[in-house]
């Protein structure tokens, strides 16, 4: 385990229970093995930034925390729920608010506008109208997107796409953000913006980060950075 | 583009055919369960295209006259308008030919009715009586099994032969003895054998039964024959014979004889139902047509599912001309498998649609034989044609989309591909809504013998389809703006919404489906409720009789089956009854067009009996001095031969030529043909007629019309008495048969148009799998995506079928006063068929929301593997 420049919850850590742990957890697609007894735990407001190469299992670990995908054997708790196949409705009211995702082609919804695209976690918490409201204004404030709010995705840059992606990740006030090579898509200059954004934004709304990259300096935003390798998360103990 | 179909290596070296195998097929191993049942609806709309032609020709066909399935055809026909060609002047007619080589064959031929052994229904059989030793000694083939006995069985006048297929629905075998009634009267015959199949003749009539014509006259006593039919024989001067033997059997023309070729009794009976018809065979074209909106479809959603291969083709070198040729290929392979499928299906249809159109072509024209199937080179070319013009026509838009689509706007991952072009132009759509209604203002095709074909009618209705289409595709907003506006604080609503206010060309080519195919429903209900509506009121101002009788047989055409006068007279005498009106008929020509000169008793007209008026008639007092009698012609000699009232026209009958003054124009639905009504004393007078189809009885004060039905049936077992009631139930039951097939086309058409919505939905919901794994990802449950999806499809639904019920209030109201009333001679009152339409709607929109839920549930199995 490498530390990052912005240190361990050190003493804090005994005080704040773990948001998320990961135990040993498996995965195989046919006869390749992808996770091979991965662990990590993740407290509140803690960032963690997984590496490494392709294929080593980074994103179907991100699949199997988010409930997307489920594991052959070990176990996932997120706030006490245990992820699997018993809990798929638990997991799925979870992905409503309490997990969102961010990913490296942004994925917005081609069909809603830029404030449609935010609100929609919200529709689906069933938020009242003028709450809704708020709240996306002043998280498009916050990401700096209230004058293009009406655009379609499809007239945004690609910067503008992955702020838009961060502000409907943070809508819902999560514990966890889970970023899938985040600036993956992006230029650097683009690449910084985002970052610094997704630590200042996270920090603020005290809200955790497990971020999934190949890039080291989109790592240094995390407190802990994990290597991972052939399945298995070097130390897992973040 | 002509030369890349001559061979598979045309493409600059590209092999088509490897194209086919290493994309078109593995794509579609991909999705076998979209590219079945796209094959399935296109073969549907070939096969339903093919089973109308067929039964179309069957029924057609059916027109040849009977004999001709035994004896061959026949050169020149003798008949009468009447009552038939008296025995003794049978010589007359070998007298006119002189020494002219030709064979004659007096025929008897008359419509009796037998029992089916299945649920004891009454069946139609016309027997035919004809010289048997001759024909059997011109026939090739042994026309009777068991030669040598036939002699024999001539002694027998009860002896019949029957064809298998007669003797299949009669349960009858050799040696059986059958009681048929003939004549109104219960007859006893002798199943003396089976008529075999020739293999190089028309095939046996389903309902034919054959006896000797000197037996048969001994049995029944008849004094005439139905017709004499010459045959030329042979020989390297039967042309000339022909010819010669057509101008000398000319001079019986004077006797009031009628002499025709064999050719144009065919010719007639297929003139008379032209209109018939070709309604029916556009009618059959709805499912095809749709069918063509879904190749479009599934080949624009191809090429969006396929624009990274289409991208990675492109930037490997291949021109935009190849990828074009590509995509028609592909479109030519569905259309050749469809044409085929749709052969197999069209032979399996067959069987219910000849039934269906024979049977509406015997209630609404005259007796047709049921012949068998036979399927021509000609049909095999058609259906392959249809198949694969069709795909090539609907094709024609993706393909050169997917050809001018730039490869960097392909490989925009989440970028939408926009609509097709054509769909953006509404001005275009209102230049055909525009041209579609100026074009109704062109008179009909005239087709010979008063018919007419309304072309005007049914190219407006083509334009207002295609306008239509282009102007509809609009509505897929409103309906997207609706859903966000009844939920907008639920997910599903939005984002159902939000896709239909940016709607994809599969969203609109499912739209356009479901708009022709509820538009052409729609508007056949409307014509079907209209007709149903004034057929209703007609028979209410007709059926006024306490009682009404008929031989059983009876089927409202003119089919011969008749009832002697002395029966009705018998009848007529009976204690309570009050009076009795008689109809009888005879064929006549009227200004050239086949029409019927009817009898009714004119003395109980505005009494007992009604007509309904188209105007109010002329008092018979002011017709001229030199009119013979008067007459009321119906609507449809009004229409075909021109008679107005107040005309006078001269009619050749055996009593002489007769002037008659047309005293007024009534309306007729029982008939598609021209009909003359004159007072019964003239017809049976001039025409020597003694047979009556119906008779009315109207009943003294005080006698229970149930209970005088029971009696006359007791007497009478081989005649059909019917109370008012039954009259009307019976009368609309005909109705319902004649629409049988009309029926079967709408529900076609509607279940390809709900087949191409969840094809559309499955395609779309493939091209959106990313999309729909993200909404996975933000919370929302597979039940929740499937409900978005099946909003979606409700709206798709909803859209086509709000402009097609607007657009079937104009296609309806041409079908019923311009094509109807050009085709059949009917004036329709409109009525708008309100519950048929609720139902309609109730049925296309839950349909449209449980196959869309369908296509959401399915695709939602597989959308955790989406990776995003």
């Amino acid at each position: 385990m490498k530390r990052a420049k912005f240190g361990s919850m050190g003493a804090d850590e005994s005080a704040n229970p773990a948001l998320l742990e990961v135990r040993g957890a498996e995965k195989s697609y046919g006869r390749q093995r992808v996770l091979d007894g991965a662990s990590l735990v993740l407290h509140r407001g803690q960032r963690v930034a997984i590496m490494g190469p392709s294929g080593s299992g980074k994103s179907t670990l991100l699949n199997c925390i988010a409930g997307l995908e489920e594991l052959d054997a070990g176990e996932i708790r997120f706030m006490g729920t245990v992820m699997g196949k018993d809990s798929k409705a638990a997991v799925t009211l979870l992905r409503r608010g309490e997990i969102t995702s961010i990913f490296q082609f942004f994925h917005l919804l081609p069909t809603l506008r830029a404030w449609e695209n935010v609100e929609f976690p919200l529709l689906l918490q069933g938020v009242a109208k003028d709450e809704r409201r708020n709240r996306v204004q002043a998280l498009l404030e916050e990401v700096g997107l209230t004058h293009r709010s009406d655009a379609w995705p499809s007239e945004l840059s690609g910067g503008e796409m992955q702020r838009l992606a961060i502000a409907r990740a943070l809508i819902t006030e999560p514990a966890l953000i889970l970023a899938d090579e985040p600036t993956g898509s992006l230029d650097s200059k683009n690449s910084e913006r985002i970052l610094g954004m997704l630590m200042e934004l996270t920090g603020r709304h005290h809200t955790s980060l497990l971020m999934v990259t190949h890039d080291a300096e989109a790592a240094e935003i995390c407190q802990t950075i994990l290597q991972m390798s052939d399945g298995r998360l070097l130390d897992g103990a973040a | 583009m002509a030369g890349c179909w001559t061979g598979l290596h045309d493409m600059r070296g590209f092999p088509i055919s490897l194209f086919w195998s290493r994309f078109t097929l593995r794509h579609a191993r991909k999705e076998p369960l979209q590219t079945l049942l796209l094959l399935a609806i296109l073969s549907l709309g070939v096969g339903t295209f093919l089973s109308i032609r067929l039964a179309n020709r069957s029924a057609v066909e059916g027109f040849r006259l009977f004999t001709e399935s035994l004896s061959g055809p026949s050169d020149w026909i003798i008949e009468t308008a009447g009552s038939g060609i008296p025995i003794a002047q049978l010589p007359q007619v070998r007298t006119a030919l002189g020494n002219t080589p030709a064979d004659i064959y007096p025929v008897v031929e008359m419509s009796v009715n037998g029992t089916a052994v299945d649920d004891g229904r009454p069946v139609s059989i016309r027997l035919l009586g004809l010289d048997l030793i001759k024909a059997q000694a011109a026939a090739d083939d042994d026309l009777i099994t068991g030669f040598d006995q036939l002699w024999d069985m001539l002694d027998d006048p009860d002896h019949v032969f029957v064809s298998a297929r007669m003797a299949a629905i009669l349960g009858v075998k050799t040696g059986d003895s059958v009681e048929w009634i003939v004549d109104g009267r219960p007859r006893a015959f002798t199943i003396r054998g089976i008529l075999p199949e020739f293999r190089d003749k028309t095939p046996l009539p389903a309902n034919l039964a054959v006896t000797d014509i000197s037996a048969i006259a001994q049995k029944l006593d008849l004094e005439t024959v139905d017709r004499v039919e010459i045959v030329i024989p042979p020989g390297p001067m039967r042309d000339g014979y022909i010819a010669v033997a057509g101008k000398q059997l000319q001079q019986l023309a004077s006797r009031g004889w009628i002499v025709s070729s064999g050719d144009d009794q065919q010719i007639d009976g297929s003139s008379m139902t032209a209109a018939f018809r070709l309604n029916l065979t556009v009618l059959s074209l709805i499912s095809l047509l749709v069918g063509m909106y879904l190749i479009a479809q599934t080949l624009d959603a191809t090429v969006s599912r396929r624009r990274g291969e289409i991208a990675t083709l492109r930037s490997l070198g291949l021109q935009p001309g190849e990828i074009y040729r590509f995509w028609l290929s592909e479109a030519v392979i569905y259309g050749l498998l469809a044409g085929t499928f749709g052969i197999l299906a069209g032979l399996a249809l067959a069987q219910f649609t000849v039934e269906a159109v024979t049977t509406t072509v015997r209630a609404l024209y005259r007796d047709t034989a049921e012949s068998s199937l036979t399927l021509t080179s000609m049909d095999i070319l058609l259906c392959l044609g249809l198949g694969i013009g069709g795909s090539l026509v609907a094709a024609w838009i993706p393909a050169r989309d997917a050809a001018s689509t730039p490869p960097a706007q392909f490989l925009r991952i989440g970028k939408r591909i926009p609509p097709f072009p054509l769909f953006r132009y509404q001005w275009l759509g209102w230049l055909c809504l525009l041209a579609g209604s100026l074009i109704l203002l062109l008179p009909p095709l005239q087709a010979g013998a008063g018919n007419q074909i309304p072309v005007a009618g049914y190219t407006s209705a083509l334009l207002w389809l295609a306008g239509g289409t282009l102007i509809a595709a609009n509505l897929l907003k409103q309906a997207g703006g609706l859903l966000l506006a009844i939920g907008p604080g639920r997910a599903e609503f939005r984002l159902a919404g939000s896709r239909l206010r940016q709607p994809t060309s599969r969203h609109q080519l499912a739209l356009s489906g479901f708009f022709v195919a509820i538009g052409m429903t729609a508007s056949m209900a409307y014509l079907i409720s209209s007709f149903d509506y004034t057929v209703t009121s007609w028979l209410q101002q007709r059926l006024r009789a306490d009682l009404f009788v008929s031989s059983i047989g009876f089927q409202g055409s003119d089919n011969d089956q008749t009832m002697p006068g002395p029966l009705l007279d018998q009848m007529e005498a009976a204690p309570g009854v009050r009076s009795m009106d008689r109809f009888a008929s005879v064929n006549v020509r009227i200004n050239g067009v086949n029409a019927s000169l009817g009898g009714v008793k004119f003395s109980m007209l505005g009494t007992d009996q009604r007509l309904l008026w188209m105007n109010p008639p002329a008092d018979p007092s002011r017709a001229p001095a030199y009119a013979d009698a008067i007459a009321y012609a119906n609507e449809n000699l009004h229409r075909k031969a021109g008679i107005n009232a107040g005309d006078t026209i001269s009619l050749a009958t055996p009593n002489g030529t007769k002037r008659l003054w047309i005293a007024g124009l009534h309306s007729d639905y029982a008939r598609d043909n021209g009909l003359l009504l004159v007072d019964l004393a003239n017809l049976e007078n001039w025409f020597g007629v003694s047979d009556y189809y119906t008779a009315s009885i109207f009943l003294e004060e005080g006698f229970s019309p149930a209970e005088f039905q029971q009696q006359l049936k007791a007497e009478f077992p081989g005649l059909a008495i019917r109370q008012n009631g039954e009259l009307m139930s019976a009368a609309l039951f005909i109705f319902d048969q004649t629409f049988a097939v009309t029926y079967a086309l709408q529900a076609i058409g509607l279940i390809v148009a709900l087949s191409g919505l969840f094809l559309s939905l499955l395609s779309l919901l493939r091209e959106s799998s990313r999309e729909l794994s993200l909404q996975g990802s933000l919370g929302m449950t597979p039940r929740e995506i499937a409900l978005s999806t099946s909003l979606e499809g409700t709206g798709v639904a909803a859209a086509g079928l709000l402009s097609g019920l607007l657009l079937s209030t104009v296609l309806g109201r041409v079908l019923i006063f311009v094509i109807n009333r050009q085709s059949f001679g009917w004036t329709l009152q409109s009525a708008w068929p309100w519950k048929d339409i609720a139902t309609l709607s109730i049925m296309v929109l839950g349909m449209g929301f449980l196959v869309s839920y369908s296509a959401g549930i399915l695709h939602m199995r597989k959308w955790e593997r989406a990776p995003l």
